[in-house]
C-alpha cells in the first residue's frame, strides 16, 4: 500500500466527483474529466478507478437514479468520503509547499 | 427503442461480478443509447461489443468486498492438469477410486429412489397432512384382539356431524371386482370401489373428463379409467354419458350405471388403486340394513380442518360412542382411532384385512433400506480416504515444489478437494449410467416400479441429490487435504511425510470397511435363510398345485355339477371350496362355546366356511374328531371343526361334542380338532380358528387339486368346465403357492437387495483393501529387500506383511458382532416362525470376510515377498 497516497488520474477522478456532488456517476465523472483536461478518456479506466477508490475507501457510493435509456437500471452514485477529503487535500498541500520552494525566477510572474 | 447486442449483453451478465453488473450494465447501455443518436445504431452496437470485452478485467470477474484469493481461470486449468496426469500415472488407483464410488453411488441412488417412492405415498393430495384414515380395535374378553381400517357406513356421515373439527369425509367400499356389459362387450374389471359423492373433495384424484363436482352426486353414477373404458366404447368421448350395465347371476340384481366421468389412473404413489368409482347413494337407497354400525366393510377418511388436533379429537371418542350407540361398556371392546393419510403405506403392518392398501409396505424396511444405502456409501467412501491418503506419499514432491513457489495451505486444500471432486463428478455420471441400466433390471427381477421421474417433476430433489453428491465429495476430500496441506515445508521436501503412516484414521476406516461388510453377511444370510424357510416350512395342508378360482354366485349354484365333472377327470385329484382362501386374512367372527363343566365362552375368531371335502383335498390332518359329513351338508346337523390353538385358548380337555353357537340359526357342536396348520403367512402365528360347513351361505373360492403332471391340461379342463356352467363371470385363477410367494414379496424383495449388498459391500472393502496393500507393500519395498538381503525367508516376509492387516479383520469382527446378533435377533422377532441364530454362521461369515482380504492383498505381498532385493535396491 501506498499509504494515503494518490496518484494522478485517481485524484483527477476525485476531484472530479468532488465537483459533481449529487450527480456523481461513472458516465457524468467520465465527461468531467474529459472537459477539464481535454484528455481523451477511457471510460473502463475510469471505471476501474472509482472501483479501486472505493476499495480503499476514499470513496463511498450507493445505487439509485434508474433512467429508460439504463434499460431501468441503477446508477452507482459516488461521493467523497472523509479519508479521500484527507488524501485530496495532502496531495494538494504536498503540492503548495513544493511550489513554495520553486525560485520564483523560473516561472516569473505568471 | 434500440437494444445493445444481445450476446454482448449475456457475456456481460455472464462474467461479470454480480456486486458491479446492476450499475456497469446500465452504464454501458446509457452510452449505447447516447452513441445511436450520435454516431448511429452499427456504429453503437460494435462500440458496446468492444467495451463489454473490454471490461473483462480481474476486478469484474472476482467478487468484491470478499477476500482476495481468487479462482482464476490458469489456476483452475492447472488443477484439471495435475488431476489427469496424476490419475494416468496411477490409472490402477484411480480406477479403484472411480468404481467404488460409482458403484456405492449407483446402489444408493437406486435404494433412494426406491425410499422415496415409498415415503412420497399418498402426498400427491395438497391437503394430505389433514386427512385421517378411521382405524378400528376390537378387543374379545380374552384380551385378543384385531386392528383393522374397516367401518360400519354410519360412521362418516354421523362423525362428520357430531365433530366440527371433521370438516368433510368420504367413504370407499372396495368391492373388488364386477363383470360388466356394455353393447357388444363384456369384461372382468378389477379392483371396483364405491365412493361418496365428497371423494374428490377430499382427494385429488384427477379427472380426464366429468365434472368434479357433481360426478358422484346421482345415484347409479359411474367413473372409470381411461383404459377401462376404452375396452367398452371407441373412444373416451363415445363412453362419457352412456349407460353400463354392472353383471349379476340374478337379473333382478343388476345394476345400470351412467357415464359420468373419465378418471386418470391412480399415481403408483396412491394406496388406493382402482378402475372404476361407483357412486356409494346406489346402494345406500337399496339395501336397509346399510346403516347398520355393527358392520365393518369400508374404509372412512376424514378432512380435519387445518387446525384441529387429531389426538384431541380421538380423545372425544368413547364418549360419543357411548352416547351414540346407547351401549355403556363399548369401549371396553370398540376403540377408534385417527390415521394419517401419508402413514397409510408405510405404517399399517399390523392393520388386518387392509384390502384397499395394495401394496402397504413396512417403515422399518425402508429404515433398513436406507441404513444398507448409507452403509454401502460409507464403504466407497472409506475407499476414497483410504486410497487418497496411501496415494499421496507420491505426491510430496508436488506439494513441497507448489508451496515453495507461493501456494498458500487453504490453495493446497482447494486443489485437493478440486481433485476430489473431479473424481465424484466423474464417479457419479458413472453411476447414473449404471443406474438407467440397472433399474429396470431391478424393476424386472424385484417387482419394482422404480423411475428417474420424481428428478423431472420434483426439481429440488436434484439439487437435493446432488447437494448429498457435493457434500459427500466434500466429506471425503476434507481429511486428505487437511493432512496433505499440512505437512511442514520441509519434511515434504525431504520426503518424509510421515504422518500418514502413524495416522489412526487408515486403519480405522478399514476396520469400519470390514465390520459393516460382516453386518451385511450375517444380515443377508439371515434374512435369505428365513425366507426359505418360510417357503419351505410345511404349513400342514397342500399348496402346491393347488387351482384356486374366484367364485360368484352363479358358480356357487353350480358347485356340485361343476365338482362331479372335474372329478371324472384322472387330471383332477380333488374339488372343493370355501368362503376366504387360505392365506388370506380369514373374517373374524364370534362365537359362544359352552365347556363341559356347562360354563359359557364367548369368544371372537377366525371363521371360515368351507366345503365338505376341504380337509381332505387340502390333507389337513385331526388331532381329534373328524371332518363333516353329508348331513351337515344338508343342512340337518351343524358341525364345527376347531384348531389346536382354539382349545388352548378355550382350556378345555375335551373339545368334542361341546355346543358352539354363531347365532340364532347356528348351534352347533364340536365335531373335531384339526393339528394347527398356517392359514396365515408364517409372519403370523396360528390364531384360533373355528371351521364350519354351509354351503347356502356361498363360497368365495373354489379350488382345484391337480395332478402334478398335468398341470396345463388341469387348467384348460378346469376353463372348459367352468365356461360350459358359468355364463358371463369369467374364469379367473391363482395357484395357491404363488398367492403364498405374494405374502412374502417384502421379505423377498429385503433379501435380494441384502444379497446385492453384501456382495457389493465385500467387493468394495476387498477393492480398497487391494490398492491399499499395493501402496503399503510399495512403501515397504526397500525394507524388504534388506530384510532379505539380511536372510529372512520367504514366509517370514508375507507374515510380516500380513499380520498389520489380518490383526484389523480380528477386530473389525470383534466389533460387529455383538451389533449384528442385536440386530438379526430383532429383525427375527418379527416373526412367529423364526430361524435360529447360529454361532455357526457368524463363525463362517468371519472366516470368509479373512479369506476374501487375505485374498485381496495376496497379489502384492506375494509380489513384493517374490521380489529379487538386487531389484529394491538397485536404485541406492
Amino acid at each position: 500500500m501506498k499509504g494515503t497516497n494518490i496518484g494522478e488520474f485517481e485524484e483527477l477522478v476525485l476531484l472530479a466527483v468532488s465537483i459533481l456532488q449529487d450527480d456523481a456517476y461513472s458516465i457524468s465523472i467520465a465527461s468531467e474529466i474529459h472537459k477539464a483536461t481535454k484528455r481523451k478518456v477511457i471510460f473502463t479506466v475510469v471505471h476501474a478507478a472509482l472501483i479501486r477508490l472505493e476499495e480503499k475507501g476514499l470513496l463511498e457510493s450507493r445505487l439509485g437514479g434508474a433512467t429508460n435509456e439504463r434499460g431501468g437500471r441503477s446508477k452507482r452514485y459516488f461521493k467523497i468520503s472523509a479519508s479521500g477529503k484527507k488524501a485530496l487535500l495532502k496531495a494538494k498541500s504536498q503540492r503548495d509547499q513544493m511550489w513554495r520552494l520553486v525560485p520564483k525566477t523560473i516561472f516569473g510572474n505568471i | 427503442m434500440n437494444k445493445p447486442p444481445r450476446f454482448a449483453d449475456k457475456l456481460l451478465e455472464w462474467y461479470c461480478n454480480p456486486d458491479l453488473l446492476e450499475d456497469l450494465q446500465g452504464d454501458l447501455h446509457e452510452r449505447f443509447q447516447h452513441r445511436v443518436k450520435r454516431r448511429g445504431l452499427f456504429v453503437a452496437k460494435l462500440l458496446f461489443t468492444i467495451e463489454v470485452i473490454a471490461f473483462i478485467r480481474p476486478y469484474t470477474l472476482r467478487r468484491r468486498r470478499k477476500n482476495t484469493s481468487s479462482w482464476s481461470i490458469t489456476l483452475l486449468s492447472s488443477y484439471i492438469l495435475v488431476a489427469m496426469r496424476n490419475m494416468r500415472k496411477q490409472p490402477l488407483f484411480a480406477w479403484i477410486n472411480v468404481l467404488s464410488l460409482s458403484l456405492a453411488l449407483a446402489s444408493s441412488l437406486a435404494i433412494f429412489l426406491f425410499v422415496h417412492q415409498q415415503v412420497s405415498y399418498d402426498r400427491f393430495h395438497t391437503r394430505f397432512n389433514n386427512i385421517y384414515r378411521l382405524l378400528y380395535r376390537q378387543t374379545t374378553e380374552h384380551g385378543v384382539s384385531q386392528l383393522v381400517a374397516l367401518n360400519g357406513s354410519p360412521f362418516g356421515p354421523d362423525m362428520h356431524k357430531e365433530f366440527p373439527e371433521i370438516s368433510n369425509y368420504t367413504r370407499y367400499w372396495n368391492d373388488g371386482s364386477g363383470v360388466y356389459t356394455a353393447g357388444e362387450q363384456t369384461h372382468l374389471i378389477q379392483r371396483v370401489a364405491l365412493v361418496d359423492s365428497t371423494f374428490f373433495d377430499v382427494l385429488d384424484f384427477r379427472l380426464v373428463m366429468g365434472d368434479r363436482a357433481t360426478a358422484l352426486d346421482e345415484p347409479n353414477s359411474i367413473l372409470m379409467t381411461a383404459g377401462t373404458a376404452l375396452k367398452f366404447f371407441p373412444s373416451l368421448n363415445a363412453a362419457m354419458g352412456q349407460t353400463i350395465r354392472e353383471r349379476a347371476s340374478n337379473p333382478e340384481n343388476e345394476h345400470l350405471y351412467t357415464i359420468t366421468g373419465i378418471i386418470e389412473d391412480p399415481p403408483l404413489n396412491s394406496h388406493l388403486q382402482f378402475n372404476i368409482l361407483e357412486s356409494i347413494s346406489t346402494y345406500a337407497r337399496e339395501n336397509k340394513n346399510f346403516n347398520d354400525w355393527s358392520g365393518n366393510f369400508m374404509n372412512t377418511y376424514f378432512l380435519l380442518s387445518p387446525s384441529s388436533n387429531p389426538k384431541q379429537i380421538e380423545a372425544k371418542f368413547p364418549e360419543w360412542l357411548i352416547r351414540w350407540t346407547g351401549v355403556k361398556d363399548v369401549n371396553q371392546g370398540h376403540a377408534f382411532m385417527l390415521q394419517p393419510l401419508s402413514g397409510v403405506h408405510l405404517d399399517s403392518q399390523d392393520v388386518e384385512h387392509d384390502y384397499s392398501n395394495i401394496s402397504k409396505f413396512s417403515r422399518t424396511y425402508v429404515q433398513l433400506f436406507a441404513v444398507l444405502a448409507i452403509f454401502i456409501l460409507a464403504i466407497g467412501a472409506a475407499n476414497f480416504v483410504n486410497i487418497t491418503l496411501a496415494r499421496a506419499s507420491g505426491r510430496w514432491k508436488e506439494i513441497g515444489v507448489r508451496r515453495s513457489l507461493g501456494a498458500f495451505r487453504r490453495l493446497l486444500i482447494r486443489q485437493f478437494m478440486f481433485e476430489t471432486m473431479l473424481v465424484v463428478v466423474i464417479a457419479s455420471t458413472l453411476a447414473v449410467g449404471i443406474d438407467v441400466l440397472l433399474i429396470p433390471i431391478l424393476n424386472d427381477r424385484l417387482g419394482l416400479s422404480l423411475s428417474f421421474e420424481p428428478f423431472f417433476t420434483q426439481p429440488t430433489l436434484v439439487i437435493v441429490v446432488a447437494g448429498a453428491i457435493v457434500m459427500l465429495g466434500v466429506l471425503v476430500s476434507l481429511y486428505p487435504a487437511f493432512v496433505l496441506s499440512s505437512q511442514r515445508l520441509t519434511d515434504v521436501l525431504k520426503g518424509t511425510g510421515s504422518a500418514t503412516q502413524k495416522s489412526l484414521v487408515q486403519p480405522t476406516l478399514i476396520v469400519i470397511q470390514y465390520a459393516v461388510s460382516l453386518m451385511l453377511i450375517i444380515g443377508a444370510f439371515t434374512v435369505s435363510k428365513q425366507l426359505s424357510f418360510m417357503r419351505e416350512r410345511d404349513p400342514g395342508f397342500q399348496r402346491e398345485q393347488m387351482l384356486t378360482v374366484h367364485m360368484n354366485s352363479q358358480a356357487n349354484w353350480k358347485f356340485a355339477a361343476m365338482k362331479q365333472e372335474l372329478l371324472t377327470s384322472s387330471w383332477v385329484a380333488g374339488v372343493t371350496a370355501s368362503s376366504q382362501g387360505l392365506g388370506r386374512n380369514i373374517h373374524q367372527t364370534s362365537f359362544t362355546f359352552q365347556a363341559p363343566d356347562g360354563k359359557k365362552i364367548d369368544t371372537y375368531t377366525s371363521g371360515l366356511n368351507v366345503e365338505r371335502d376341504f380337509f381332505k383335498v387340502y390333507g389337513i390332518s385331526f388331532a381329534q374328531g373328524e371332518g363333516f359329513g353329508e348331513s351337515d351338508e344338508t343342512g340337518k346337523t351343524t358341525s364345527v371343526v376347531i384348531n389346536e390353538s382354539m382349545v388352548r385358548d378355550l382350556s378345555v380337555t375335551s373339545p368334542l361334542g361341546m355346543p358352539a353357537t354363531r347365532d340364532e340359526d347356528f348351534r352347533g357342536t364340536v365335531v373335531g380338532v384339526t393339528k394347527d396348520f398356517n392359514f396365515n403367512s408364517l409372519h403370523h402365528k396360528v390364531e384360533p380358528l373355528a371351521i364350519f360347513c354351509k354351503p347356502d351361505w356361498g363360497f368365495d373360492e373354489m379350488t382345484i387339486k391337480l395332478d402334478g403332471r398335468h398341470i396345463a391340461e388341469g387348467i384348460a379342463l378346469a376353463e372348459a368346465v367352468w365356461k360350459k356352467h358359468v355364463t358371463y363371470y369369467p374364469f379367473t385363477y391363482t395357484f395357491l403357492d404363488d398367492h403364498f410367494e405374494s405374502l412374502y414379496k417384502a421379505d423377498a424383495q429385503l433379501a435380494t437387495v441384502m444379497n446385492i449388498m453384501t456382495w457389493l459391500a465385500l467387493a468394495l472393502a476387498c477393492l480398497g483393501l487391494f490398492g491399499l496393500a499395493a501402496i503399503v507393500t510399495s512403501r515397504r519395498v526397500k525394507e524388504i529387500g534388506i530384510r532379505k538381503v539380511l536372510g529372512a525367508s520367504f514366509s517370514e516376509i508375507i507374515t510380516l506383511l500380513y499380520r498389520q492387516f489380518a490383526l484389523l479383520i480380528v477386530i473389525a469382527f470383534v466389533a460387529a458382532t455383538p451389533v449384528t446378533y442385536a440386530v438379526v435377533t430383532y429383525w427375527l422377532d418379527g416373526f412367529a416362525y423364526k430361524v435360529e441364530v447360529s454361532p455357526m454362521l457368524f463363525a463362517g461369515a468371519g472366516l470368509l470376510l479373512f479369506v476374501a482380504a487375505m485374498l485381496a492383498i495376496a497379489l502384492h505381498t506375494v509380489r513384493s515377498a517374490r521380489t529379487n532385493p538386487v531389484e529394491s535396491l538397485r536404485s541406492q
